[in-house]
C-alpha cells in the first residue's frame, strides 16, 4: 500500500511538471494577448488538473494553494477580472512555488505552502473587493456544459425574408456572432438576385450557407438567430464527423457532399468525372450547379477535414507513460541484438550455408528495423526545451532592463531524449550569454540604428545524421580584438600569433575566459563557454561560432541524433580494426606508393585536383608492420575541412553499438568509444574531429 | 458628387465614392442602369468607397447579371477600397469558380479580395 501511494506521488510529480510547463507557456502567451479566452481556459484547466490530481495523490498543500490561484482565473474566465502583468508575474511565481513544493518532502511542503500566502494575498488584492473568494465555500469547479461539448461542424442555411433590411436587421452582424463561436465560413448565394430592372434595392435576395465548427451545439447557434427567427428560413444541420467512426472512413469527397445535399445527381457526377479537370469547375461549366453551391460544399469539406485532423492529432497524443530506465534497457538489449546479428551474418557467410545466409539476412533486416524503432521511441521534439527558454528570456531581460524577443524555429525536430536533457544546461548558458553580452541596452541599440527590441533566435534543423541547433542574436557581436588581447594577456596565444577570425572566436571556449569588464549576476565570470564546450564534447557534438561586430553572433551546435547506435565505417590497420562514424566520411580513395613518392614525404594527396592532407593511422597509433602496396584513404569532413585517414583496408559499413571504454582510456581524446564486432573482437571508434585536432596541435608544437 | 460617370463610346467608368448603405440604394440603382445603357464595357471604380452594405453589393451583382443578359461587359476596377473588400469577404461573396450564367465564367466576385 505504502509503495502504491509512493508510486502514485511519483506519477503525479511527472504529470504536474508537464502541466506546470504548459501553464508557463500559456501564461507567457497570455501576456502577449491578454484577451485570448482560449488561453485563459488553458491556464484554468492546467491549474484545475494540478489541484485535482494533487489532492488525489496526497499533495494536499499543493491542492489548497492551487485552489486559491484557480479562483482568480475563474474570475478571469467569467470576465470579472482583467489580465495584467502583475497577475501573470504572480501566477508564474505561484507555478515556481508549486514546483518547489513538488520537490521537497511532505513535511517541508506544508512550510512552503504556509510561506506561499504572500502570493495568494497579492493575488487576492487584484480581485475587486465586492467578493472575497476565500470566503466562498471551496466547491469543485464545474465547467459550463457548453464548454464540455466536443467540436462539431454545422451547415447552416439562412435565407432571410426579403424585407429584412427594412426591419433593421443586418445579416452580417449575425455572421460576426457566428464567427466568434468557432471556425466559420460564410458563402452567399446570389442566384435569386433579380435583374437590375426588377430589383427593389431595399429588399434582400441573397441567401447564405454558413459552415461552422464549434463546441456550442445547435441551440447555441439558434440563439444567434433568435431575433430574426420568424423572418427567415433557417436550417441547421450537424454534419457527421468523418474519420471518427471506428471504421476509419476517410473524409467526404466533394462529390459525396454534393450528392448528399441533393445538388447533383449521381449521373451528372459520373459524366463530369469522365473528363479530367476539377470536379467543381466542371459541374459549374456544365450548368448543373451554381458556383456558390460548390464554394459552400468545398468549405464544408475543408471544415470536416480540419476537425478530423484535429481529432487524429488528439488520438495520436494518447500515450502511455514508461519509465526512462525501461527504455534504456530496451536500447541496450537492441544493441546486444545488433552485435549478435552481426555475428550470425558473419558465421553464415563463413560456413557458406545458403539457407542459413538467407535467415541471417532476414534477421539483419528485422534488427535494423527494430533498432530504428527503438531509437525513435526515445526521440523527443526539441520544442519542449525551446519553450522553457521563453521564461528565461523574459525574466533575464526584465532583470537587465533590455527588450528582447525570443523566436524559435524547428521545434518539431526530434533528438534523443538523453541528448535533449543534457543539452539544457549548455543552451541556458548560451542564451544567457546572448542576453547579457550580445544584445545591447535599448538606448545603445537605438543609437546604433537598430530596433530597440533585440531578437534571439533559436532554431533546430536536421542535417544528415546530425541536428544543428543555432542560437542567433542581433546584438553587438564578438569583439575579436578584445578576445585576442585577453588571450595574449592570459598566455593562451603568443603576441605575434597570426590567427584567423574563427580561431580567435574559438578562444572563448578556453576555461575561465571572459572579456566582460564587469561581472553581472547573469554571466561574465568566465565559467560557461568551456563548460558548454565540454558538455557538447560529451554528447559527441561540436560547436561553431560566427560573428560580425555590430551585427550579431550565431552559435551553431551540431549534435548526433542518438548516442547509442551509429552507422560506422569499419576499417583495418594490420590486425586492428577501427570504426569511423559514417556521418563524417565523404569517400574512399586509393593511395599507391607512387602517390606517396610524388608528395616528397609530405602527407598530402590530390583528390580530383584538390589537395587533401592525410593522417596515417598506422603512424598515429604506432602500429608496427609493413604497409600494404596500396593503402586506402578515407576522406573525412570535419570542422577544419577535408582530412584523409590512411588505413590498410576498408571493410565496409557497420552498425555500431557504442560502448564506453574503461577509465584507463578516459584521457584518450581521439577515441570516442568501442564496439564489439561480429566475431567478438573489439573495434575502437575514432573521434575524427579530435584526432585531427590533436595531430594539428602536435604539428604546431613541432614548428 | 459621390457618383461620377466618365468614359468613351466603348467604355463607361462609373466612379463611386463615399458611403453607400441601404439609405442610398435608391440612388445607386438608376446610376447603374444609366451606365449599362451607355456603352459595351462598364467599369465600376470602387477605389474610394468608404462604406457599403449588402444592399449595394446586391445591386452590383444584379447589374452584372443585367450586363450578361445585354451581352455587355461589367467589371470592377482592380483597385478596390479596403472597406469594400472586407464587406465582400464578410458577406461570403468571394468565389473561386465563376458563375454558370456567364459563358466566360467570369464573375464579379472572383479575384483577389484579400486585405
Amino acid at each position: 500500500m505504502e509503495f502504491q501511494i509512493e508510486s502514485q506521488r511519483e506519477i503525479y510529480r511527472a504529470e504536474a511538471c508537464e502541466l506546470l510547463s504548459e501553464l508557463e507557456t500559456s501564461l507567457l502567451a497570455l501576456e502577449e494577448d491578454p484577451c485570448d479566452t482560449e488561453v485563459i481556459g488553458r491556464v484554468f484547466r492546467a491549474l484545475h488538473t494540478i489541484k485535482g490530481s494533487g489532492a488525489m495523490a496526497g499533495f494536499d498543500d499543493i491542492a489548497s494553494f492551487t485552489h486559491d490561484i484557480e479562483n482568480v482565473f475563474d474570475l478571469l474566465r467569467n470576465n470579472e477580472l482583467c489580465v495584467t502583468k502583475t497577475l501573470v508575474d504572480l501566477t508564474l511565481q505561484a507555478g515556481d512555488r508549486i514546483r518547489s513544493m513538488l520537490d521537497v518532502a511532505e513535511g517541508e511542503a506544508a512550510a512552503l505552502a504556509a510561506s506561499a500566502t504572500d502570493i495568494t494575498n497579492a493575488l487576492k488584492q487584484l480581485i475587486p473587493t465586492r467578493e472575497e473568494p476565500a470566503a466562498k465555500p471551496p466547491q469543485t469547479q464545474r465547467p459550463e456544459p457548453e464548454q464540455q461539448q466536443e467540436q462539431k461542424t454545422f451547415r447552416i442555411y439562412f435565407r432571410p425574408n426579403p424585407e429584412i433590411f427594412s426591419r433593421g436587421a443586418n445579416p452580417l452582424l449575425l455572421f460576426d456572432e457566428l464567427r466568434q463561436m468557432g471556425k466559420c465560413t460564410v458563402i452567399a448565394h446570389t442566384e435569386a438576385v433579380p435583374d437590375l430592372e426588377e430589383l427593389d434595392p431595399e429588399e434582400c435576395h441573397f441567401s447564405w450557407d454558413v459552415i461552422l465548427t464549434t463546441n456550442r451545439g445547435e441551440n447555441g447557434i439558434r440563439d444567434v438567430f433568435i431575433f430574426v427567427e420568424d423572418d427567415c428560413e433557417l436550417e441547421i444541420k450537424a454534419l457527421d464527423m468523418p474519420g471518427l467512426d471506428e471504421n476509419g472512413i476517410p473524409p467526404k469527397r466533394l462529390g459525396e457532399i454534393l450528392i448528399e445535399r441533393g445538388l447533383v445527381s449521381y449521373e451528372d457526377l459520373q459524366k463530369a468525372l469522365g473528363s479530367q479537370t476539377r470536379l467543381g469547375e466542371l459541374l459549374v461549366a456544365r450548368g448543373v450547379i451554381e458556383a456558390s453551391m460548390i464554394e459552400s460544399s468545398l468549405a464544408e469539406q475543408e471544415h470536416l477535414q480540419a476537425v478530423r485532423s484535429k481529432h487524429l492529432k488528439e488520438e495520436q497524443a494518447s500515450s502511455i507513460r514508461v519509465r526512462a530506465e525501461k527504455l534504456d534497457t530496451l536500447v541496450n538489449l537492441v544493441g546486444e541484438m545488433v552485435t549478435v546479428q552481426a555475428r550470425l551474418s558473419q558465421t553464415a557467410a563463413s560456413i557458406d550455408h545458403p539457407e542459413l545466409m538467407s535467415i541471417a539476412e532476414e534477421v539483419e533486416h528485422l534488427t535494423a528495423e527494430l533498432r530504428d524503432n527503438t531509437l525513435s521511441i526515445r526521440m523527443l521534439p526539441i520544442g519542449t526545451t525551446f519553450t522553457k527558454f521563453n521564461r528565461l528570456v523574459r525574466d533575464l531581460s526584465g532583470e537587465l532592463g533590455k527588450e528582447i524577443l525570443l523566436t524559435t524555429d524547428g521545434g518539431e525536430t526530434e533528438l534523443d531524449k538523453t541528448v535533449i536533457e543534457r543539452l539544457n544546461d549548455p543552451l541556458v548558458h548560451l542564451i544567457r550569454n546572448c542576453i547579457d553580452h550580445g544584445i545591447e541596452a535599448p538606448q545603445t541599440r537605438e543609437a546604433a540604428g537598430k530596433p530597440r527590441q533585440g531578437t534571439v533566435r533559436l532554431s533546430a534543423m536536421h542535417s544528415g545524421a546530425s541536428v544543428l541547433i543555432r542560437i542567433t542574436d542581433d546584438g553587438a557581436g564578438l569583439a575579436s580584438e578584445a578576445i585576442r588581447s585577453k588571450a595574449i594577456e592570459r598566455g593562451l596565444i603568443s603576441a605575434d600569433a597570426e590567427l584567423s577570425e574563427k580561431e580567435i572566436f574559438s578562444l572563448i571556449f578556453a576555461p575561465g575566459f571572459s572579456t566582460a569588464a564587469k561581472i553581472t549576476s547573469v554571466s561574465g565570470r568566465g565559467v560557461g563557454m568551456d563548460v558548454v564546450k565540454r558538455s557538447l564534447d560529451a554528447l559527441r557534438g561540436s560547436i561553431d561560432v560566427s560573428s560580425r561586430q555590430g551585427v550579431g553572433t550565431t552559435i551553431t551546435l551540431k549534435l548526433p541524433l542518438t548516442l547509442a547506435i551509429v552507422d560506422g565505417l569499419l576499417v583495418q590497420v594490420r590486425d586492428g580494426r577501427f570504426v569511423l562514424p559514417l556521418s563524417t566520411v565523404e569517400e574512399c580513395v586509393e593511395l599507391t606508393r607512387e602517390d606517396v613518392a610524388r608528395a616528397h614525404g609530405r602527407h598530402i594527396t590530390r583528390v580530383r585536383g584538390e589537395i587533401v592532407p592525410y593522417i596515417r593511422l598506422r603512424e598515429r597509433f604506432a602500429i608496427n608492420g609493413e604497409r600494404p602496396e596500396v593503402e586506402q584513404i578515407v576522406i573525412t569532413e570535419s570542422a577544419g575541412g577535408k582530412v584523409g585517414l590512411v588505413v590498410d583496408k576498408v571493410i565496409g559499413e557497420h552498425q555500431t553499438v557504442i560502448k564506453n571504454i574503461g577509465k584507463v582510456f578516459q584521457n584518450v581524446d581521439e577515441l570516442s568509444g568501442a564496439t564489439i564486432l561480429g566475431d567478438g573482437t573489439v573495434a575502437l571508434i575514432i573521434d575524427v574531429h579530435k584526432l585531427v585536432q590533436s595531430v594539428e596541435m602536435d604539428q604546431a608544437s613541432i614548428h | 458628387m459621390d457618383l461620377e460617370m466618365t468614359g468613351s463610346a466603348e467604355t463607361t467608368i462609373l466612379k463611386i465614392k463615399g458611403n453607400w448603405t441601404i439609405e442610398r440604394s435608391g440612388e445607386l440603382k438608376p446610376a447603374l442602369l444609366e451606365a449599362l445603357g451607355k456603352s459595351e464595357r462598364i467599369v465600376l471604380d470602387l477605389e474610394k468607397v468608404a462604406a457599403v452594405d449588402i444592399s449595394a453589393l446586391q445591386l452590383f451583382c444584379s447589374a452584372h447579371r443585367a450586363s450578361l443578359r445585354l451581352g455587355k461587359h461589367l467589371t470592377f476596377l482592380e483597385q478596390k477600397s479596403e472597406p469594400l473588400k472586407r464587406m465582400v469577404r464578410d458577406a461570403g461573396l468571394v468565389r473561386t469558380i465563376g458563375c454558370n450564367k456567364n459563358p466566360n465564367r467570369n464573375c464579379l466576385w472572383t479575384g483577389d479580395w484579400t486585405a
